[in-house]
């Protein structure tokens, strides 16, 4: 549906400058609309994954998607619109987590699991998910794209815009950090 | 063999479900937009939090007793309203919102998904399928192989249609040599055991089994037979049909819970109200209704053996509990009288059980049909669609016709394994051979894919 939408062009009259910047406006709004409906769910889910609050989640995915509105002429190609969205999801978790951890701004609780959550977790994914928390920002990053969205090392390269080796390393050690900390807990 | 990294992935996957939805998207005025304005807002939060600790700390010793007097009683009030309403939050997700994970779903050409389960045919032998394969759909490349548990053999299998989610129906293993798919539908099993497949490419696990925990009675006797079963779209509930006593026995649609394995509802049919089993199952307006189709006694025999042929829809949230006063008629056939000339009625003639589109909307069917000129069979292969509105509009999509030399019966029966929301592309096998293909625009095109025996063995996408 998305993609379908996304060969959509504005019938524009090319002489009158006014009327060729708000048909322009508007072709973005329906690409943008139409590409947040398509992807919004799962980019915010990444979001959830690395930064674990679900509010600021959202935040991060509305943020992303009103860049891409605001580049949307800029744009090299209308499939390189996702491509730009992740790599702008994962820079906004990287503010927010930097936000968070800056002196003399209070750093929000982390938010206690709903009801609804407890159920789907066991005791087992609770203990996982609480060392992939622990890790640090870009090791977490490699985590989620490596094995949440299935990305191969050369995706999760381009999308947080590292070499193959980093998220070789990051995750390996990701892997190896998250076993102690189990192994500790246990 | 669980590892690590599959832990981990389950553990995100299961997480990532917390979020079921985005709040719509809210795009300001081109122009040099608030981009400032966003982080202010989020600032703004923790700077309320900070208020509060605040106050609390001005209200020391006789005023804080007085204080905590005063809004006691209407805060326990809120906290146990929010505590029901958590408690009530639980017992639906407990009822059927838990289960597969949603990930990105894997489509590919005409929104087909990329990849299917087959459960290769035994053939006539009648070995056990001991193994089910999973390949692409587009490429014929085989994804992964994935052995049955020990024991037991697979019999069946289902998709979600988002080319990451299936679920496999496996009994134990027989002793005698008994095709696995037959020994169900004739009530002859073990006890069901129930698996979600979930597939991803490219990474160490192509393909990851695990129990979904059913485990119910009525599907342990060994007079029950299975009609038929499909996974829901969000692959979250599995529908199940089914019978006890052959065609005309008492039947039941049931609809379980992937997550928890629980009966989340069961719609019985009294014995005879329905002549010919029930089957055709699909998922139609998302996971809120099952489509099925059965037939009932009529005034006129249709194809000879079958009375009014039709295809319902049963809205989940009737819990009446009987399945033909819950369900509504969404498309039905009677046969024409003896001078009738329904020119629909020919393609349909040997068509299985009609398939409601998953928007309900119109219903497909597909029939084989055979003559025996010298030296072989001929067969022509019919796909037929009628507008659930106006079931005499029913047409012919497409037409295919071959010879078989050599081969003097039928081993085919032609299947509808995928379709698109409004019917008009269907993945399906030919019924002469195991060619499986997309039907579309009238053209069968076929797929690389490796077609199962539809006699004896199973696919999904």
């Amino acid at each position: 549906m998305a993609a379908r939408s996304l060969n959509y062009v504005d019938q524009v009259d090319t002489d009158d400058p006014a009327a060729a910047a708000m048909a322009a406006g508007r072709t973005a709004e329906r690409h943008v609309t139409a590409l947040y409906e398509a992807h919004a769910l799962s980019l915010a889910r990444l979001a959830l994954l690395v930064l674990g609050d679900p509010a600021a989640a959202e935040d991060v995915v509305q943020d992303a998607f009103l860049g891409l509105y605001r580049r949307w002429d800029r744009l090299s190609a209308p499939a390189a619109a996702l491509p730009y969205l992740r790599a702008s999801v994962l820079n906004g978790c990287r503010d927010a987590m930097r936000r968070r951890s800056r002196p003399g701004i209070v750093t929000e609780e982390q938010p206690l699991e709903s009801a609804e959550a407890a159920v789907l977790h066991t005791e087992e994914h609770r203990a996982i998910l609480a060392a992939v928390r622990r890790l640090p920002a870009r090791q977490r990053e490699a985590v989620v794209l490596r094995y949440y969205l299935d990305m191969t090392e050369e995706q999760a390269a381009k999308a947080m815009r590292v070499s193959r080796g980093t998220v070789k390393s990051a995750t390996s050690r990701a892997i190896a950090k998250v076993g102690q900390m189990l192994k500790e807990g246990s | 063999m669980s590892t690590l990294e599959d832990d981990i992935r389950d553990a995100l996957r299961d997480e990532a479900t917390r979020l079921r939805g985005v709040r719509p998207l809210r795009l300001q005025p081109a122009g040099p937009v608030g981009r400032q304005a966003l982080p202010g807002r989020r600032q703004a939060l923790p700077g309320r939090r900070q208020a509060l600790p605040g106050r609390r700390q001005a209200l020391p010793g006789r005023r804080r007793a007085r204080w905590l007097r005063t809004w006691m009683p209407p805060l326990t009030a809120a906290a146990m309203v929010v505590a029901l309403a958590i408690s009530l939050v639980t017992a639906k997700s407990i009822r059927g919102e838990g289960g597969a994970p949603a990930v990105s779903p894997a489509l590919g050409r005409y929104g087909i998904p990329r990849f299917y389960v087959t459960l290769p045919a035994p053939g006539l032998s009648g070995q056990p399928m001991r193994s089910l394969v999973v390949g692409d759909t587009f490429t014929g490349a085989k994804v992964a192989t994935v052995a049955a548990p020990k024991g037991t053999q697979f019999t069946g299998v289902s998709a979600a249609g988002d080319g990451r989610t299936f679920v496999v129906e496996a009994m134990p293993a027989p002793r005698s040599a008994v095709p696995a798919v037959s020994a169900v539908r004739q009530g002859i099993h073990g006890p069901l055991t129930w698996y979600l497949l979930r597939i991803a490419p490219g990474t160490r696990a192509p393909a990851r089994l695990t129990r979904v925990p059913i485990s119910d009675r009525a599907q342990a006797s060994p007079a029950t037979g299975i009609w038929g079963f499909a996974l829901s779209g969000s692959g979250r509930q599995l529908a199940v049909g089914l019978g006890t006593g052959g065609f005309n026995g008492p039947l039941a649609l049931r609809v379980y819970s992937v997550a928890t394995g629980q009966v989340t509802g069961s719609w019985p049919a009294a014995a005879g109200s329905l002549t010919a089993g029930l089957s055709g199952l699909t998922w139609v307006n998302g996971d809120s209704a099952v489509g099925f189709g059965a037939s009932q006694p009529g005034s006129r025999p249709v194809s000879g053996v079958l009375g009014i042929l039709f295809a319902r829809v049963l809205d989940l949230r009737a819990r009446g509990g009987d399945l033909l006063k819950d369900s509504r008629v969404a498309w039905s056939l009677e046969a024409p009288g003896p001078h009738g000339t329904w020119s629909y009625v020919g393609p349909l003639l040997g068509c299985g059980f009609p398939y409601l589109t998953p928007t309900a909307s119109a219903v497909v069917c597909v029939a084989t049909s055979w003559t025996n000129p010298p030296g072989g069979m001929a067969a022509t292969t019919h796909w037929a669609a009628f507008p659930a509105a106006v079931p005499a509009q029913g047409r012919v999509t497409c037409r295919i016709t071959f010879s078989v030399p050599g081969q003097s019966k039928a081993v085919a029966v032609p299947q509808i394994y995928w379709m698109s929301p409004s019917g008009d592309t269907l993945v399906s096998s030919d019924g002469a051979t195991s060619r499986i293909g997309i039907v579309r625009h009238g053209t069968f095109t076929p797929l690389p894919v490796d077609g199962a025996n539809p006699a004896d063995g199973d696919l999904a996408l």
